[in-house]
């Protein structure tokens, strides 16, 4: 009796499992359908290209088909990603200088109010100067090596991190900074306590912003004359009118950002875990 | 805790300057509070019921007039950290979980640091919380938000408790729970409280005075005590007298 309960109960219970299971099954497919789809529109985008191409006879050095692409990566992708990883360390240098930079001015501004119109007057006149002028002066003055690379990336990546970093820290509640006053907080006592952990979202709706930036900074700074990175492979692709190698390095360069933007996502997902819908 | 602190209002205007001109709030605000008072203060709203409080809390200053806190200054007061804060919002931080947002308090200013009215944590169990403790605020509803606050402006155990309607956005149910539990936490400890409602019964209900303020530019139109026995029963004719004597006054004041 006892054992036949057990059996049919195990039998519910695998049933069940099978139910659960295929249910899960759904659930992941439409969690997913979004995914698919893109990954389905990029291979017909793909395709389309490769017909294209073909029907058209266009020239290998005006536009390469997508297998032309492939045929040079499945060569040089090991050598493409060792180029990448210099580009990618580059850009995170200069990123992390950039956010330093950003985050130490909009402080800076958040303490002493009146220093807010000469801090951004000089940061909006290094914003407007064009990457591309500064890129070769530095070159110069610096070299092939890596530091000018690092320069013009957190040149191009402080800004953002200004903006929303001031904004973030004023973003605070003012019911809460109403709290903190009433217990007689200092200004440090409320940055910390307050006015940071407000920002933090702004921070990663900066980093989200600069991130890719930053990659598009060093492989800037590379075309400008560099003895190694993606910039550096491209540049010489393209003064060899290799179009495929332009394109893998593309290609790779596409597969880096992607992935620095990504890991901010994830980042962010693990620390801003209060926001309701984030 | 500083007990028996009286509140000391002289003559206290505040008027603000805005884009259009001038706007003046409060107009010679005379008040003597004594130590451990609960007094409400009611009026229409826009009145400056708010600002009045603000101003005791030092987180703004009178145009004109004085404010004297057991004959210091409110910034005084506020450094000894004896100033306990409680507005309609529960001003909780939403990264931290309620133990610690509790224990804030304790956390900043710690220069002036008093001892806590008791550990946070049995603190968190008086208050009906301690299945809260690890939970952070945006996972409690509204009540229990206010709930935390309270415990929280408990917790720093300060002299005087300046209250600017706190249960006022919650529900019929929910407020009167909370307004017991503010009497019965108010006749532990006793501290000087300056409750903030529009709300008469409600402030018929806790306080030892009704303060009533008039339209804008506002000054004092009457002062009823309320001398009935706690717990107070809402429903009895004692009770239902002192409400209509506020809400006349009141209505004069208002036009
Ligand atoms: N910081 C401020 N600047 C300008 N006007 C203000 C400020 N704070 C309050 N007021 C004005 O003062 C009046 C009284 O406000 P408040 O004290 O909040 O009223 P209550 O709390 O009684 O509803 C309102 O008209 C409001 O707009
Ligand atoms: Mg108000």
């Amino acid at each position: 009796m006892k054992t036949r309960w057990l059996k049919t109960t195990a039998t519910d219970a695998s049933r069940f499992q099978q139910q659960l299971s295929v249910a899960r099954c759904r659930e992941l497919i439409r969690s997913q359908t979004g995914r698919l789809a893109g990954a389905g529109l990029l291979l017909a985008l793909f395709l389309l290209w490769e017909t294209a191409v073909r029907l058209t006879d266009t020239p290998v050095y005006l536009v390469p088909a997508p297998s032309d692409i492939l045929a040079d990566l499945a060569v040089n992708l090991p050598h493409l990603l060792s180029a990448g990883l210099v580009t990618l360390a580059e850009a995170l240098a200069g990123l992390v200088l950039g956010t330093a930079v950003g985050l130490g001015l909009a402080i800076l501004i958040t303490f002493w109010g009146r220093l807010e119109q000469g801090v951004m007057s000089l940061a909006i006149l290094i914003k407007s100067t064009p990457i591309i002028a500064i890129a070769p002066i530095l070159t110069i003055w610096l070299g092939f090596g890596h530091a000018p690379k690092v320069i013009i990336t957190a040149l191009l990546t402080f800004f953002p991190v200004l903006i929303n970093a001031l904004s973030g820290f004023r973003s605070a509640d003012p019911a809460v900074l109403d709290y903190l006053h009433s217990l007689n907080a200092s200004p440090q006592e409320i940055f910390i306590l307050v006015r940071w952990p407000s920002a933090r979202p702004y921070l990663f709706a900066a980093l989200k912003v600069a991130a890719p930036l930053a990659m598009i900074g060093a492989v800037v700074a590379e075309w400008m004359g560099a003895s190694s990175g993606l910039g550096r492979q491209m540049w010489l692709a393209y003064t060899n009118l290799d179009m495929p190698a332009l394109f893998a390095a593309v290609f790779v360069l596409t597969l880096l950002s992607t992935a620095v933007y990504q890991s901010v996502v994830l980042l962010e997902k693990r620390f801003l875990f209060w926001q309701p819908n984030s | 805790m500083l007990h028996a602190t009286p509140i000391h209002l002289e003559n206290v205007s505040k008027s603000f300057e805005g884009s259009n001109g001038r706007l003046d709030v409060l107009d010679g605000i005379n008040l003597d509070i004594r130590p451990g008072e609960f007094v409400s203060i009611v009026g229409p709203s826009g009145c400056g019921k708010s600002t009045l409080l603000r101003l005791v809390a030092a987180l703004d200053t009178p145009t004109s007039g004085q404010i004297w806190l057991n004959g210091q200054p409110p910034l005084a007061l506020r450094a000894q950290k004896e100033i306990g804060w409680m507005a309609q919002k529960p001003a909780l931080l939403p990264w931290r979980t309620i133990l610690d947002n509790v224990r804030l308090p304790q956390q900043v200013n710690r220069q002036a640091s008093s001892q806590p009215s008791a550990p946070t944590e049995s603190l968190l169990k008086m208050m009906g919380l301690a299945d809260f403790a690890a939970a952070y605020p945006h996972t409690l509803s509204g009540g229990m938000q206010q709930r935390a606050a309270l415990a929280r402006t408990l917790a720093s155990n300060a002299a005087v408790w300046l209250m600017d309607e706190p249960f006022s956005a919650l529900d019929e149910l929910t407020r009167q729970a909370l307004a017991d539990e503010m009497l019965a936490i108010w006749q532990k400890y006793r501290p000087t409280v300056l409750w903030v409602t529009h709300h008469i019964p409600e402030a018929v209900k806790l306080s030892d005075r009704l303060v009533l303020l008039t339209q804008r530019p506002s000054h004092i139109s009457g002062i009823v005590p309320v001398d009935l026995p706690r717990p107070r029963d809402d429903t009895s004719t004692s009770f239902q007298a002192v409400v209509r004597q506020a809400r006349t006054i009141l209505q004069k004041g208002a036009v």
